[in-house]
């Protein structure tokens, strides 16, 4: 799949602009402050219907202005065309049309443009805290399963009634009435679970090699999923051990098993990557792992996803880079920003000076 | 606004507490009321009126009607030893209009969730095990298939299933993370056949 062209109105410091798209490399150059982040924000509304910034539409509208708009238009691999508008009005939110059909649900329209993004931000997959790291993987398998974000969804509602059971009510008299819960929760508990190890496994073996093409080195790469949860081989196993550590939720007062509180842990040569691993580690094995969900991605459904890369290639020279393009393919359209030009890099490509 | 019509202000708040009706829609609904004809818009008041004195609740299974018990419950031709079990009324209409269910009904009154103060105590559950004394040996859970309905019939399957009497549900056929208002009656029937 490839963006042939974008148009946006009002959107953040863009009044009006409008951009034809190359099939392969495009290069947003300019420098800081001017606008490249907020055109790479809005390819990713395209696909996802929202920021990768923030989660208030507010802020990406133009000041004094009162609706913003972005329309883009997908060309397929399988033929055919995808026109995306999107127009957010001050008071009433979001709606979005796809070839002139309204999308009621976004959980509906998500996966229908493949998407990797990559920003400086994403570091903290690496290096910061669990919920980072769930998140990445979630809107990855989100993209090729609408089970797996209806469980997702349903789960997270699922978390919200029993907090409230836990948080309100006498810790001897609430049993009953979590029973129901905690069973419900196990089902989508158990495919969730099965999903995530499901993308891991498919990526491992890739990642090590993608490292060690980027960093020229020799090093293993391991990815294992460690639940908060001990026994997950059926949902049964799920649903035992959410009732055997009931005390301690009750204790707490708060829902701690469950795949809202699991984790994936990043080794390099046996090390755990947070703690352990140089800021330099941290970026190469970023880059790796965008590349191995590029490819995952592309296994997995009929379109290649598009890539955008804001702002990760300024320590990296020219034929570093002309590289790391090589590796994510010529059938993935690519969006780079950046502030320095990249001097004879010999891709294909289509310079925008913003 | 800068002038206040009060009867017409009023007209406007209270059709603005409709669900689904924002401030917009209910001054455009007002707006057409006030050039509809005196006579029309008698018939609606009337019909407003008619429907709070006239239509009650069933005593025994919870469904709208205006004769107690409903036309359901008292219908000869009904087979009493099946009970299909419902969050709300109206989803005894979509499932009648399907025509496979030839049982009798039992409305809850929504659905087990804790964030809006309902438990099992606020449902009609317990009238529900009361009925279980007479010929009823097979119950239907047809709540919706939202988070909430599940866990109410998560909740239904285990505290009737202990009471020996056969539990069903039926969800499958039904779109995930859909309503039964929304399910189109072709989906709807099959559930009704393949339940489990
Ligand atoms: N809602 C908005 N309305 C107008 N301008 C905005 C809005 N949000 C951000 N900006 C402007 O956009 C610029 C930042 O753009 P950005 O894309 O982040 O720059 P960069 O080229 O460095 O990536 C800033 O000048 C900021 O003032
Ligand atoms: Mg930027
Ligand atoms: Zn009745």
């Amino acid at each position: 799949m490839f963006l042939k062209s974008i148009r946006l109105t009002n959107f953040r410091n863009q009044s009006d602009v409008g951009f034809e798209f190359s099939p392969s490399v495009n290069i947003f150059v300019g420098q800081n402050g001017i606008g490249k982040t907020n055109l790479a924000e809005a390819i990713y509304y395209l696909c996802f219907l929202k920021s990768f910034r923030t989660s208030s539409e507010e802020f990406v509208l133009q000041k004094d202005k009162n609706h913003f708009n972005v329309t883009g238009n997908f060309g397929f691999e399988e033929g055919g065309n995808s026109e995306v508008i999107l127009i957010y009005k001050k008071g009433e939110g979001k709606k979005i049309s796809q070839n002139h059909k309204v999308v009621n649900r976004f959980s509906e329209f998500i996966g229908s443009h493949p998407c990797v993004c990559l920003t400086p931000d994403d570091i903290q997959i690496s290096n910061g805290s669990p919920s980072g790291r769930r998140k990445f993987i979630d809107v990855v398998i989100s993209q090729t399963s609408k089970i797996y974000l209806d469980s997702l969804i349903r789960y997270n509602k699922i978390i919200k009634q029993k907090n409230k059971l836990l948080s309100e009510f006498e810790p001897k008299k609430i049993d009953d009435f979590l029973d129901p819960w905690d069973e419900e929760l196990s089902s989508y508990c158990f495919e969730i679970i099965r999903r995530r190890k499901d993308f891991l496994k498919k990526i491992s073996t890739e990642l090590s090699d993608f490292y060690n093409k980027l960093s020229g080195g020799k090093e293993e790469i391991t990815v294992s999923y460690e639940s908060s949860l001990e026994f997950t081989e059926t949902q049964q196993d799920i649903y035992n051990e959410l009732v055997r550590k009931r005390r301690i939720e009750k204790a707490r007062k708060s829902s701690v098993f469950g795949i809202h509180r699991d984790d994936v842990s990043f080794k390099l040569s046996g090390y755990a990557a947070r703690g352990f691993a140089s800021q330099g580690q941290h970026k190469t094995l970023i880059l790796a792992l965008k590349l191995s969900e590029i490819n995952f991605l592309k296994n997995e459904m009929l379109e290649s996803p598009i890539a955008i890369f804001d702002d990760v290639f300024s320590e990296l020279d020219s034929s570093r880079i002309g590289e790391f393009f090589k590796l994510v393919g010529d059938k993935t359209q690519i969006f780079v920003t950046t502030t320095h030009e990249f001097e004879n890099l010999e891709t294909e490509k289509r310079i925008f000076r913003i | 606004m800068s002038y206040q019509i009060n009867s017409l202000n009023q007209l406007i708040e209270n059709l603005a507490k409709l669900p689904g009706i924002g401030k917009k829609t209910a001054q455009r609904l007002a707006f057409f009321i006030l050039k509809t004809e005196r006579s029309e818009v008698m018939e609606l008041a009337k019909a407003l009126v008619s429907v709070k004195d006239n239509v009650k609740s069933c005593s025994v299974c919870f469904n709208i009607t205006e004769t107690d018990p409903c036309e359901v419950c008292t219908n000869p031709r009904r087979d009493k030893s099946i009970i299909c079990v419902v969050e709300e009324p109206s989803n005894i209409l979509t499932i009648e209009r399907t025509n496979e269910f030839r049982g009798l009904y039992h409305v809850l009154g929504g659905a087990l969730s804790p964030l809006t103060g309902v438990s099992p105590d606020t449902l009609k559950i317990r009238e529900l095990i009361s009925r279980l004394e007479g010929d009823v040996n097979e119950i239907i859970l047809a709540t919706n298939p939202t988070v909430e309905g599940e866990a109410t019939a998560i909740y239904l399957s285990k505290t009737l299933g202990n009471l020996g009497v056969k539990v069903t549900r039926i969800a499958r056929g039904l779109p995930m993370g859909g309503d039964i208002e929304y399910a189109d009656e072709v989906t709807l029937a099959k559930a009704f056949a393949n339940r489990s």
